[in-house]
């Protein structure tokens, strides 16, 4: 999630209620249980919710002239992306991840200090 | 907290245990509660039937499909009108929320949930 997140590693303050009541939008920074691996938590940004149509490009490094793919957002499934695009892996490789995999809504840093601050919904 | 109760679309209420959640070690058979992968808020209870790594035959297109890592395939015993992995494919792990280990309720059909696999499903390489 760079440039959002650093690597050192921040702590955030985590919104774990709504999830549950469906209230999360595009733009958001979850904390998602990996579908490849469900022992590992990782942050994303949500990029569309069901029903919503994404357009994404498949390897950005080529830029201007890489592919771009067009999809709908299952039912009951996000679309989830990392904010560093040349370098993530997200929905791009694993495609939509089922919302109940979504364990909660970051929404401020509190570590480092020079940091702190909420996290924006887009950057 | 080592169980819960859960009560399964007919009725019975089942013992969930949660220890496997700790390491995500399951065998194939099990009976699995997870969420179900189209609506967050609902649960869904199904038979365990391949794990990472494993190669299954779709009995609808007849693909043979490895399941990809961090995944697994659920489908219901009753196969011929069970909403699962037949129909939305492999899930995640992660939606996996317990192992039923018994049927508690109602009195007449107090048991324990039997490992059981159908045969010739799949294969491992």
């Amino acid at each position: 999630m760079l440039p959002t997140l650093n690597l050192s590693g921040d702590v955030l303050l985590v919104d774990r209620v709504s999830t549950h009541l469906g209230k999360v939008s595009i733009g958001d920074v979850v904390l998602l249980q990996s579908p490849e691996n469900p022992k590992k938590t990782v942050t994303k940004r949500v990029a569309g919710l069901e029903g919503d149509s994404v357009t994404f490009s498949v390897n950005p490094i080529h830029g201007e002239r890489s592919k771009s793919k067009t999809l709908v957002v299952p039912k009951g499934h996000a679309w989830v992306m990392g904010d560093n695009i040349y370098l993530s892996r997200d929905s791009r490789q694993f495609g939509a991840v089922p919302y109940a995999l979504i364990k909660g809504k970051a929404f401020c840093r509190v570590w480092p200090p020079e940091g702190f601050g909420l996290l924006k919904k887009d950057d | 907290m080592d169980g819960e109760m859960t009560r399964s679309s007919l009725g019975d209420v089942l013992l969930v245990e949660k220890f496997c959640l700790a390491k995500y070690e399951f065998s194939h058979g099990d009976v699995i509660i997870f969420r179900s992968p189209s609506d967050h808020k609902k649960t869904m209870v199904k038979r365990l039937i391949a794990l990472p790594g494993d190669w299954i035959r779709d009995p609808e297109s007849h693909d043979i499909i490895k399941i990809p890592e961090g995944h697994c395939w659920v489908e219901g015993d009753n196969s011929t009108s069970s909403f699962d992995s037949r129909a939305f494919g492999p899930i995640p792990l992660g939606l996996v929320q317990g192992r039923a280990t018994s049927i508690v309720w109602p009195p007449q059909r107090v048991s324990k949930v039997e490992r059981r696999m159908p045969t010739g499903r799949i294969s491992s390489i």
